[in-house]
């Protein structure tokens, strides 16, 4: 049904003008949105409400701040526990260009097993691993994070390039990720490996950086200077395995959604948030960039992006957001998604007891 | 409870299942075929070196059964090899007391591969490399023994 909500593409002319109204008014919860869009005349006249949408708005900002918190403690808990599950995961899909290369039978090996996983996880949740787990797409949030006051003395803005070059180098990782399971296949990747930033950054995670080609710190460094002034650049426009997520057939209702006919004319408040500068349209192509980071729902004025939504049609509730059953950024459903994933990560042996963890780190790093 | 984005009737959804679908099939049968394949192609191998071994003598000088000792992951790792008619016939890790056996069990995947070859110049097992360094290294010292004429040393 979503698609067919979402394509139903009501003319926006004949809209009741309620939406931007709310848009102005209204804050997060649609729950509200109704009772607020009726208080919306008394809250143009008179001043004693003020104090209370300022409440609302403190109220939001701090549901903000705490989803923030809990991301950062989410990621830097992977980022300890797990710091090689992107490496070892594509280690999966190399191991198997480099089978079918050779034409020898492709084995459920430690690798590939945990790479059935991962894939398994974002097919029923979404790259929540992306957004939350990944420890290099932590490491782009942290230096992008660091580097804030650098872009604010260069005054470089928070998107930097127009969305159709963003567009368009989103691309560019797909070349890369065709590239390397090409050189898998031929046999020619173990010559070129070592200069892979990511040896760089299993070694330096490692804390043995002996025999890794320093070409491998450059490439990494260059990578470290892009995601310092672009939000998630390794992660939209060259990591390979994203390419692979992007790919995936993630189920419509573990994908932020939004009924287009609700949006205030240029409002734009989900895209101009988003890491990866989408909108947040379940039946669009590019939603395949989406790492679930949850912005979008947090950001949208009017509480019209999420994931589930209640069965009530557009002709009941006329231009007004649904009624979410799911917004996605759920404090709660974001650490229900992150206890799955350790879970499921220490059951294929990724997590936990050095042993396994080792394993892993073994394979990485081959000088070990 | 009556929820509208449940069922699924997007076009993106579909056509990236089909994709990932048809990259998992392709894989699978790739690999069920690659599997039959190297089993036919291995009996050809083995009845060409056998014919190959009854007519030559090995590389290795003296026949018996050797033992040899090397440092694996928590100690040492001791094995066994048998020469017979100088070839490698077979070899064994006797005991590794301190290797964890999620590795070990990782790394005797070298004994066919030493046999196969003939020789401890070979890949060690990635994931398993200490354990897999004990037993070559530990091979290679009786087949040092072997070659020194130490006749029967183990037998």
């Amino acid at each position: 049904m979503t698609s067919l909500e979402m394509k139903r593409s009501e003319p926006i002319e004949t809209l009741p003008s309620v939406c931007p109204a709310a848009a102005q008014t209204v804050t997060s919860l649609v729950r509200a949105a109704a009772e607020s869009s009726r208080n919306t005349t008394k809250a143009k006249s008179g001043v004693a409400r003020k104090p209370k949408k300022d409440g609302k708005a403190a109220k939001r900002a701090r549901a903000l701040r705490v989803h923030r918190i809990v991301r950062w403690c989410i990621q830097i808990a992977f980022f300890i526990a797990a710091p090689s599950v992107f490496s070892a995961a594509f280690g999966g899909i190399k191991y198997v260009a480099g089978q079918l290369g050779l034409r020898e039978a492709v084995e459920p090996t430690s690798f590939v097993i945990l790479l059935i996983s991962v894939l398994l996880f974002t097919v029923l949740f979404g790259r929540f691993f992306c957004g939350y787990a990944c420890a290099f797409g932590t490491l782009g949030d942290a230096v992008y994070a660091l580097f804030a006051p650098v872009r604010k003395a260069l005054s470089i803005p928070d998107s930097p390039m127009s969305e159709k070059v963003q567009r368009g180098l989103q691309f560019v990782k797909y070349g890369v990720f065709a590239a390397i399971c090409v050189l898998c296949f031929t046999g020619a990747w173990a010559s070129i490996s070592g200069y892979s930033p990511w040896t760089a950054f299993a070694g330096i995670v490692a804390g043995s950086v002996d025999g890794i080609d320093v070409v491998a710190f450059v490439v990494l460094g260059i990578v470290v200077l892009g995601m310092a002034f672009v939000k998630r650049f390794f992660c939209q426009f060259l990591c390979p395995l994203g390419a692979v997520f992007a790919l995936m057939p993630v189920v419509p209702f573990s994908q932020f959604g939004r009924r287009k006919s609700c949006c205030g004319k240029r409002c734009g408040k989900c895209h101009a948030g988003c890491p990866v500068g989408i909108y947040p349209d379940v039946d669009s192509f590019a939603i395949g960039e989406c790492i679930s980071c949850g912005k979008c729902s947090d950001v949208c004025p009017v509480g019209n992006v999420g994931m589930l939504k209640a069965k009530i049609s557009g002709e009941e509730r006329p231009g007004k957001p649904p009624r979410l059953l799911l917004r996605g950024n759920e404090i709660g459903y974001i650490v229900f998604k992150a206890v799955v994933f350790a879970v499921m990560l220490w059951l294929v042996g990724a997590l936990g007891f050095a042993p396994s963890f080792t394993k892993i780190t073994d394979v990485v790093l081959p000088w070990s | 409870m009556p929820m509208h984005n449940v069922l699924v009737r997007n076009k993106v959804f579909l056509v990236k299942l089909a994709n990932a679908a048809a990259v998992v099939l392709l894989v699978c049968g790739f690999s069920l075929w690659a599997s039959q394949a190297a089993a036919a192609d291995a009996a050809v191998q083995q009845q060409i070196t056998e014919a190959e071994r009854a007519a030559n003598r090995g590389p290795y000088a003296t026949d018996g059964v050797f033992s040899g000792s090397a440092q694996g992951y928590g100690g040492p790792v001791n094995m066994q090899v048998t020469i017979e008619n100088g070839y490698i016939e077979d070899v064994q890790v006797v005991s590794a007391p301190n290797e964890d056996a999620p590795y070990l069990s990782q790394a005797v995947k070298l004994l066919d591969v030493i046999k196969d070859e003939q020789t401890v110049n070979v890949d060690t097992v990635s994931g398993c490399t200490y354990s897999s360094v004990g037993i070559l290294n530990g091979t290679k010292e009786a087949l040092e023994k072997s070659n020194a004429g130490q006749a029967g040393d183990a037998s």
